[in-house]
């Protein structure tokens, strides 16, 4: 997690180069994230390379922003299949974040998706990500932004949530977490412990219900 | 100042059937209640149903897929979870209750009516020391004998009881959101077909009786009450339709895959045009009300079809089932092999159900053939001759007639029930007479208990009395029954095949003595209260057979009079 932490923290060096099409490329860490060449055409030849997956989902969770051409295109083909669509992408260098965000608002281009870039033992703790997961979603990524920054996303994609008490009891709601107290449960017992301790109990709180009620709600 | 409004909460974690047979309940609970606010616990897919439905105040949904999918999600901490549960149900644990009703009788209830603070509580929950709580007879009863054994009596007349409410059959559905013009339209010209076929189509096969439209009953086949595979539609279906009195009308379910399955099956056999009828929930009790009667096995349609008062006609494959909540007279079990159904049956039975012939020599096609009885259930059942616990049947019918006598708080109708009539003149005599005989025993025990109750409190001979008064108790609680029939009739495991009203008493309404916390003179007045109100019980029950005897023999002897009185006028 240290090393995720520094990673995004760490001042990245960005340069801007023009690609000989005449659009922007972004050089990080002497990374190039789009082709030198033409941009828009290797977004183009990434979304046909997906199309049949975009046809089955309208919930995309695209893996690296680069200067946003293959999500532009990627968004164009889901426009063709669905209705409406939902796409959130995760970048986590908030400097190149916020040199999109300034360029799509001085060019007036709208953006139609979201963009998280927190620290991964963060992330999983917004409602954004999770009402996004639950739906889900096909998971794209773009090589170079992975290639980039292959830590953060390996440990995106092998993150596996703590289930002690300590580690999610901050993010319990207010009155959840008075509710829950009377309970006395042991920071580092799960959910399923401390059902099975609560049958040594002398005596039972309704918080000890509350968790055998999610514990039957999710198990039965 | 105003008065603080009560607020009160129903739980039913079950399906949509139980749903609508809880509306029937919660509309006298009500009744009761007024100005008394009203939330419900359910399951999301209930929605529909409970949207038909005015009274509750408030609707909360356990939506038990979404927080399945967020701890299956190995990617999220378990508050996500927790908060989910917490934003449907939080409301209702933080508030406080006057009453909770908990219908259900199942693990997830319980533990959701362990977590809500309220001052009464109807229904199974835990405690705090992880015991379950049984508040009423009712619980004991469904927690004690029901889950062992499926066969008992109506559930309905048990929460009736649990919950002190007396029934009523106000309309209780909202109508203004019935959509009522097409459907009146369509069924004027389904009465018109009926009888244009009646008069020269299928239906003329008869023995060439002149039929009406109004004599041609439209009778309702509900395909989603009976399994799909295993019923023959096609014969029940032809039979209704070559009957003279009846016209069939298949009742299909919107888009339900399965039921134009079963319609494509039953048009390749037959070969004229069926007249069908698509539903959805929403517009199928306007639906049901326009229909004669409906031909059902167990469901939504079926509930839906005792709410509007409808004849229905129930099909059952086999005797035992869950779903016996046919409380009314408008019910007939009809028992028959659906594979290949008894169809001279079926005909008779909606003779019996709607055109009211009641008698065995009138209605019955063949006497040898078929009787009709009583299930565990109190539902009449017609089936084929054959060994079946009859007294028994008997038996739970008498208990089912007292238990509804008492909570509606007013006699019966005996005279309504015209199912009384189709018993032997021997067979119910006998019956009430056994029953009479063990609730005297009963009586006599208990007399000799207050007795040494009262000896014991005046402080003559304590010690002999106390003795006598502890076997005495332990006479009456465990093995008191010597009746005449020697049936079983122990307290504590109650033979539901042989359960009559003097074992249900004595189940049912025995003196709670272990529930007496006082000690001393108190402890002794509390028991004798306990016992009273047992000997109370126990009295209104000899009561009741006495009038039900009295209403037998009377009936009997108007028969006789009636043949004396034209033999005289001859």
């Amino acid at each position: 997690m240290t090393n995720t932490n520094s990673e995004t923290e760490k001042k990245s060096e960005i340069d801007f180069i023009i690609a000989k099409s005449g659009h922007i490329v972004p050089v990080v860490d002497q990374i190039y994230l789009h082709s030198v060449y033409d941009p828009i055409k290797e977004a183009d030849d990434y979304a046909q390379t997906h199309e049949d997956d975009l046809k089955k989902n309208s919930t995309v969770l695209m893996l690296g922003l680069g200067f946003g051409y293959h999500i532009f295109q990627i968004i164009n083909k889901l426009k063709v299949n669905h209705t409406t669509f939902n796409l959130l992408v995760l970048e986590p260098n908030q400097q190149l974040v916020e040199h999109f965000i300034n360029y799509c608002s001085e060019k007036n281009i709208k953006v139609e998706f979201k963009i998280l870039s927190s620290p991964i033992d963060k992330i999983f703790y917004q409602d954004v990500l999770l009402n996004f997961m639950l739906q889900k979603p096909l998971v794209l990524m773009h090589k170079a932004s992975f290639n980039k920054d292959k830590s953060y996303f390996t440990t995106f994609l092998q993150y596996r949530a703590p289930k002690v008490f300590e580690t999610f009891e901050g993010h319990l709601k207010t009155h959840l977490k008075d509710f829950l107290a009377e309970g006395n449960f042991a920071p580092n017992q799960t959910i399923q412990e401390a059902i099975a301790a609560s049958t040594k109990k002398n005596k039972l709180t309704k918080a000890d219900y509350y968790l055998k009620l999610y514990d039957l709600l999710t198990h039965s | 100042m105003t008065p603080q409004i009560k607020k009160n909460i129903i739980i039913s974690l079950a399906d949509k059937s139980e749903i609508i047979f809880l509306m029937r309940l919660f509309q006298s609970i009500k009744m009761q209640n007024k100005n008394t606010h009203w939330t419900l616990v359910t399951w999301p897919e209930n929605l529909d149903v409970v949207q038909l439905f005015e009274g509750f105040d408030q609707v909360v949904t356990v939506n038990k897929s979404k927080y399945s999918k967020i701890q299956s999600t190995p990617l999220f901490p378990n508050s996500f979870g927790l908060n989910a549960l917490w934003e449907d149900l939080g409301d209702i644990f933080r508030e406080k209750y006057t009453k909770l009703i908990n219908i259900s009788n199942n693990e997830i209830s319980a533990v959701i009516a362990s977590c809500i603070t309220t001052e009464s509580v109807t229904g199974i929950k835990f405690n705090e020391y992880a015991n379950v709580e049984l508040s009423d007879p009712w619980t004991a009863f469904t927690n004690e004998i029901f889950t062992e054994q499926a066969e008992s009596f109506n559930r309905f007349d048990l929460l009736k009881f649990a919950c002190s409410i007396t029934e009523n059959y106000q309309p209780i559905l909202k109508n203004s959101k019935v959509p009522s013009t097409i459907l009146n339209q369509s069924f004027a010209s389904i009465r018109q077909k009926a009888k244009t076929t009646a008069t020269g189509g299928a239906g003329s096969t008869g023995a060439g009786a002149t039929v009406t439209a109004t004599d041609r009953k439209i009778i309702g086949i509900d395909l989603a009450g009976l399994p799909k595979d295993e019923t023959d539609w096609s014969e029940i279906i032809f039979t209704l339709s070559a009957s003279e009195q009846y016209y069939p009308v298949i009742l299909v379910q919107k888009n339900n895959s399965d039921h134009r399955e079963i319609l494509q099956k039953v048009l390749r056999t037959l070969e004229y045009k069926l007249t069908t009828l698509e539903y959805s929930l929403t517009s199928a009790t306007k639906m049901i009300e326009e229909l004669d009667g409906v031909i059902s096995g167990s469901g939504v349609i079926k509930q839906l079809v005792h709410l509007a008062n409808v004849p229905c006609l129930t099909l059952k494959e086999n005797i035992i089932s869950n779903l016996g909540y046919s409380d009314r007279i408008s019910d007939l079990v009809f028992i028959t092999s659906l594979a290949n159904p008894e169809t001279n049956g079926i005909i008779a039975a909606l003779d019996i159900l709607i055109a009211g012939k009641v008698s065995k020599s009138t209605s019955m096609p063949n006497d040898d053939l078929f009787q009709v009885v009583k299930d565990s259930w109190g539902s009449f059942l017609l089936q084929l001759t054959g060994e079946m616990k009859e007294n028994a049947n008997i038996r739970n019918y008498l208990s089912r007639l007292f238990y509804i006598e008492q909570n509606t708080s007013s006699s019966l109708h005996l005279k309504d029930c015209w199912i009384l009539e189709l018993l032997e003149a021997n067979e119910l005599e006998n019956i009430i007479n056994d029953e009479r005989k063990k609730l005297e025993e009963t009586n006599k025990s208990l007399l000799n208990l207050l007795r040494a109750l009262n000896d014991m409190r005046s402080g003559v001979d304590v010690q002999n009395q106390s003795k006598k008064f502890f076997v005495g108790i332990d006479h009456l609680l465990n093995n008191s029954a010597t009746s005449a029939s020697n049936e079983a009739a122990n307290s504590e495991s109650i033979d539901l095949a042989n359960v009559g009203l003097a074992n249900v008493i004595r189940f049912l309404e025995r003196p709670r003595l272990l529930s007496i916390q006082e000690t001393g003179e108190d402890g002794l007045k509390a028991i004798q209260n306990e016992l009273l109100n047992f000997k109370h019980a126990v009295n209104e029950a000899t009561n009741f057979c006495h009038k039900l005897h009295a209403f037998y023999s009377r009936a009997n002897l108007v028969k006789e009079t009636r043949t004396i009185s034209n033999v005289d006028s001859l």
